[in-house]
């Protein structure tokens, strides 16, 4: 994972101590691993080389293509784990450098869920075609790490992968985990709010470096797989709190998508959110 | 023959450069260790080759062992 | 807007619920690796086909048990020792009955093999705490004019940090030893005395001490490194019961022949190094380095060059170069001389020789069926500073499988 990673729990035994960060980092890496479209010996890898074949993939990871298939359908295909194809043209520099509409276009025969054939445990990409586990993976990862440490230590912990957090069991002393939530744009400088947290996930989408601005026009870096432009009127960053990592990720991620329209869908959501 | 040896014995001194860079010491942190972990970079990264060729050796060679202690012997020629 | 947020939490909740029962599945993984291997020696000496197969098991958190099982057949014909010889000395005793070896189509400077050998390796391995781990080892190996037995037993004790691991070992063997009829010659013993019906003894006995001992440490992000110190101790019958030697005259013609007798013990020493390195551009070396020395006076250099490269796909492949050179043991003759006093040990069994050898090969593997298919290719070329046969040539090639499962 490209970014800091904070793993927080009270104990008294070193040793056991360095055996649950252990267990951790493990766990970590073997997700990473296995999920990540930057190697080469995974089944995403197989996945989007497979030149219109048919893969078969393990239990794990039908599990997540099931769950980005229900995210797919809830989001009404606004989150779609086949719209990485579009970094091929879009690259948010913070330049003004536009793709060509007909560059765009000419992408979009190869993005859309809809053109998946996804039979458990086989999937079948048309050639051209690649998924992207990336917008779950760390969010899984954060989830599940929590669980594995909470069912050995038996107290609370609380995982931060980069700002996307999982806290499971209050503190040692049954407080809570205090949580600060950062400025996107001042990142460590200023906080925009803070939390009492003693189980449940936050997760930030967006990121206020990655834009691209032309005749005025600020373009975030949520793209819409349905036309393969940025989202109009996306927040720069949106926070939300949920019953898992997983769960605040997707939300902030959907928000996200909703463009102007996002602190509607928030607050229909009835969660816990900041978003700028 | 070892005369027809020296430049190959010359030949493995780069090999030896190579190792020196890779001797700098620094302390390593267990999230640091993922490409340690992989499976390439264990010392006994094919075990069954190893234990063929030592087999091998073993019996077309004067000396053996060096990388552990146990294991079979045998009456090979 | 409608709110998601129920379908959503189903949907997280499946998925996490699931997940984490998976974890404990994947820690008692199998691991299965077979391998058949074929070494073949020019000029129709021998040919061994050998099929391994390992087999890996985590018990639960802290015990992993492997097993190790190797079946080889071994044909052809090896050097006895004795010089080329055209007149014929009859040295054979062969299917009927009593002791002796057969020879070659009547050269006594070979003798023909034919043996199949069945081996066995388990090993227990126990976490006794965070950082210490013992191994216990047990080997087994049959074959029809050999049998071995070992145990060994190896502690491994890590730093708290985990850079370093402090490794100990000890280990004991027994074998028996005798040629396929049974029996043992009697050491520098007359090939052709009492007509042609050498004395022989009982099967002979070699029992083995060793000891070692080792740290491996983490040098850098890309780097481990292995130094090991190792003595081993033999006592017993150590003499080989084919292996013959001359006695010939100044113009090299043969006059008599013996059995080889060697020292009844023999203390062997190394120091062995390597170092595993993943390069800037991702490619992983593997070189190593022995240094080896006994009290037969074999003193010998390997040095071993293994370079990875990842291809695409998940595919590798590994040029491998292998160099060795050791000095001749101190009985090690070509022959003896006639006319002399005979020595008390003499061998003139090529391994004992002064030798330089090389291989050069590569591995190339690949992803298959949900595990790794491996091939390996090597040639190898023995040269020997003195012995009737002065070279060695052999081609090395084995294919291997390996895989794993929940």
């Amino acid at each position: 994972m490209a970014s800091p990673c904070e793993i927080l729990f009270a104990i008294d035994d070193r040793a056991q101590a360095e055996r649950l960060l252990h267990l951790a980092w493990s766990e970590a890496t073997r997700i990473e691993h296995k999920f990540s479209r930057y190697r080469t010996d995974n089944d995403i890898y197989r996945i989007n080389r497979s030149e219109g074949n048919p893969v078969r993939v393990d239990e794990e990871t039908a599990n997540l293509l099931d769950f980005a298939q229900q995210c797919w359908e809830i989001s009404e295909g606004k989150f779609d784990i086949t719209s990485g194809v579009l970094r091929e043209v879009w690259r948010f520099d913070g330049s003004d450098r536009l793709p060509s509409a007909e560059a765009v276009a000419a992408l979009l025969p190869r993005i859309g869920w809809e053109k998946v054939s996804w039979k458990r445990p086989l999937i079948t990409l048309r050639p051209g075609m690649e998924i992207d586990l990336g917008g779950i993976g760390k969010e899984y990862a954060v989830d599940r790490t929590a669980r594995l440490i909470f069912r050995e230590l038996k107290s609370g912990v609380l995982i931060n992968y980069g700002g996307d957090l999982y806290a499971l069991g209050p503190r040692q002393e049954g407080e809570p985990w205090a949580v600060g939530v950062d400025d996107p744009e001042a990142t460590g400088l200023r906080q925009i709010g803070a939390v009492n947290l003693s189980k449940g996930g936050l997760a930030t989408s967006g990121d206020a470096r990655r834009y691209l601005l032309k005749d005025g026009i600020r373009y975030s870096h949520i793209l819409d797989p349905t036309t393969g432009w940025p989202v109009p009127d996306a927040p720069r960053a949106v926070t939300v709190i949920a019953e898992t990592c997983l769960e605040a990720g997707m939300l902030s991620t959907l928000a996200m998508l909703q463009g102007n329209r996002a602190r509607e869908f928030l607050e229909a959501q009835e969660v816990t959110f900041w978003c700028l | 023959m070892m005369k027809r040896l020296k430049p190959l014995l010359l030949l493995t001194i780069p090999m030896f450069l190579q190792a020196c860079a890779a001797l700098q010491l620094e302390p390593v942190k267990p999230w640091q260790r993922g490409i340690l972990a992989q499976e390439a970079m264990q010392l006994d990264d094919d075990p069954t080759q190893s234990f063929a060729d030592e087999h091998i050796y073993f019996s077309k060679e004067g000396s053996t062992g060096g990388k552990g202690v146990g294991g079979g012997g045998c009456g090979c020629n | 807007m409608k709110s998601i947020r129920n379908k959503l939490a189903i949907a997280t909740c499946t998925i996490l619920s699931q997940g984490v029962q998976q974890a404990g599945a994947t820690e008692s993984a199998w691991t299965t690796d077979t391998s058949y291997l074929y070494y073949g020696e020019a000029n129709d000496r021998v040919t061994v086909h050998k099929i391994i197969t390992r087999a890996d098991v985590a018990l639960g958190d802290y015990d992993r048990l492997s097993l190790e099982a190797v079946y080889d057949t071994v044909t052809g014909a090896t050097p006895t020792g004795a010089v080329k010889s055209f007149n014929t000395v009859s040295v054979t005793t062969p299917s009927s009955g009593g002791n002796g070896f057969k020879t070659a189509s009547g050269s006594p400077d070979l003798v023909q093999f034919d043996d199949t050998r069945l081996g066995v390796n388990a090993g227990w391995s126990h976490d006794y705490s965070r950082t210490f781990n013992i191994q216990y080892g047990a080997s087994v190996s049959v074959e029809r004019d050999y049998e071995a037995y070992g145990g060994s037993v190896t502690f491994n004790k890590e730093t708290d940090d985990r850079m370093l691991t402090f490794t100990a070992g000890i280990a004991g063997s027994y074998d028996t030893i005798f040629q396929s009829s049974g029996g043992t010659p009697k050491p520098m013993g007359n090939v052709e005395e009492n007509n042609g019906n050498p004395e022989f003894f009982g099967a002979g006995n070699k029992r083995g001490y060793e000891g070692m001992l080792g740290v491996s440490g983490i040098i850098n992000r890309r780097t481990v490194a292995r130094i090991n110190y190792s003595i081993k101790t033999l006592e017993g019958y150590l003499t080989d019961p084919y292996k013959l030697i001359s006695v010939t005259d100044a113009n090299g013609i043969e006059m008599e022949r013996y059995f080889e007798s060697r020292p009844d013990s023999r203390l062997r020493q190394s120091l062995y190094g390597i170092l595993v390195h993943q390069l800037d551009n991702k490619d992983v070396i593997h070189l190593s380095y022995r240094y080896y020395w006994d009290d037969w006076d074999i003193n010998s250099h390997t040095i071993d060059y293994r370079h990875r490269r990842n291809l695409m796909n998940g595919r590798f492949i590994e040029p491998h170069v292998r160099l060795y050179h050791q000095t001749a043991a101190d009985f090690f003759h070509h022959s003896l001389k006639y006319g002399e006093p005979l020595p008390q040990y003499a061998s003139a069994d090529y391994r004992l020789d002064e030798m330089s050898s090389i291989t050069l090969g590569a591995k190339y593997g690949l992803p298959a069926w949900g595990g790794t298919l491996r091939f390996r290719l090597e040639y190898l070329y023995q040269s020997f500073a003195e012995a009737e046969y002065d070279t060695n040539k052999a081609l090395i090639f084995q294919a291997s499988y390996k895989k794993e499962f929940d």
